[in-house]
């Protein structure tokens, strides 16, 4: 995807404390999906995006059929015109499905 | 890397919920101290527990998998009184919905404001829930990653408290 020329933007839409914990290098916080202010924050974070720009959300605080904020995210952003979302299917958490693979991650804000 | 994991969210089925094992590192060791405030903002000490079984839950009140296991842990609190205390570390960002939710719930054991620091003392909280079995000496016995894990943990520290009797 990325030696395609078509660089995702990455979002995470999930729990703060936990993206204090450790997220994707490069991802800004944009959440919670499950809340009013966290979508608020999530169309402030793409609001000047090209609405054909390829997003990719992730969040991983819970076991993928009970996310709460996936979807509500998904939703906001094909609302708001995105043509090319996708969201990172972490079947059981960010722990587990990310960083226990060894996978890159950051600390904090 | 970011290819193999990436679906669109319409192609999302129901998966099982079964956490995977992850490397227990604090298996065997004594359980890192902590001092944290509960909701009434009192301070709670993980040390003053020192002599019996501690489950020590950590949760959210937007965690679904959370608030399905916390009515057991609740019983468990009143089942194994003076030998078990459960600890419940909450994860929220917005302390007034984890408080909301301890309403709903009627918990029965101290809830505690949780914090990254206090995940990461625990080998990071990365997915919740997450829960440790500390035994009577403040060793942990068990980690357990998310739901679905209340038969185990309830015979786990059943299993602790039998052996601590002998």
């Amino acid at each position: 995807m990325i030696r395609s020329g078509r660089a995702p933007t990455i979002l995470q839409v999930g729990s703060h404390t936990l993206y204090q914990e450790a997220h994707i290098k490069g991802a800004p916080y944009a959440g919670p999906g499950s809340t009013a202010q966290g979508l608020v924050l999530l169309r402030k974070a793409v609001a000047h995006m090209d609405r054909h720009k390829l997003l990719v959300i992730y969040c991983g605080c819970c076991p993928w059929p009970k996310c709460p904020n996936i979807r509500p995210a998904y939703e906001e952003l094909r609302k708001m015109g995105f043509t090319d979302v996708k969201a990172v299917y972490l079947p059981n958490n960010f722990g587990t499905d990310w960083v226990q693979h060894g996978y890159p991650t950051v600390k904090g804000d | 890397m970011l290819c193999g994991l990436v679906l669109t969210l319409a192609m999302a089925g129901s998966m099982p919920a079964h956490a995977q094992d992850k490397p227990h590192r604090l298996i065997g060791k004594q359980a890192p101290a902590f001092a944290l405030k509960d909701f009434q903002h009192k301070t709670v000490r993980l040390a003053q527990y020192r002599g019996k079984v501690v489950l020590l839950n950590f949760w959210a009140s937007w965690c679904a998998p959370c608030q399905e296991e916390m009515p057991a842990f609740a019983r468990w609190q009143s089942e194994f009184h003076g030998r078990l205390q459960v600890l419940g570390v909450n994860m929220d960002d917005d302390l007034s919905k984890a408080k909301a939710a301890a309403g709903k719930l009627k918990v029965n054991y101290p809830l505690l404001v949780g914090s990254a620091h206090i995940g990461g003392m625990y080998g990071g909280i990365y997915g919740l829930p997450v829960s440790f079995v500390i035994d009577a000496r403040g060793i942990v016995r068990a980690e357990y990653q998310g739901g679905n894990h209340v038969k185990e943990l309830h015979a786990g520290i059943a299993h602790l408290l039998a052996h601590a009797r002998q």
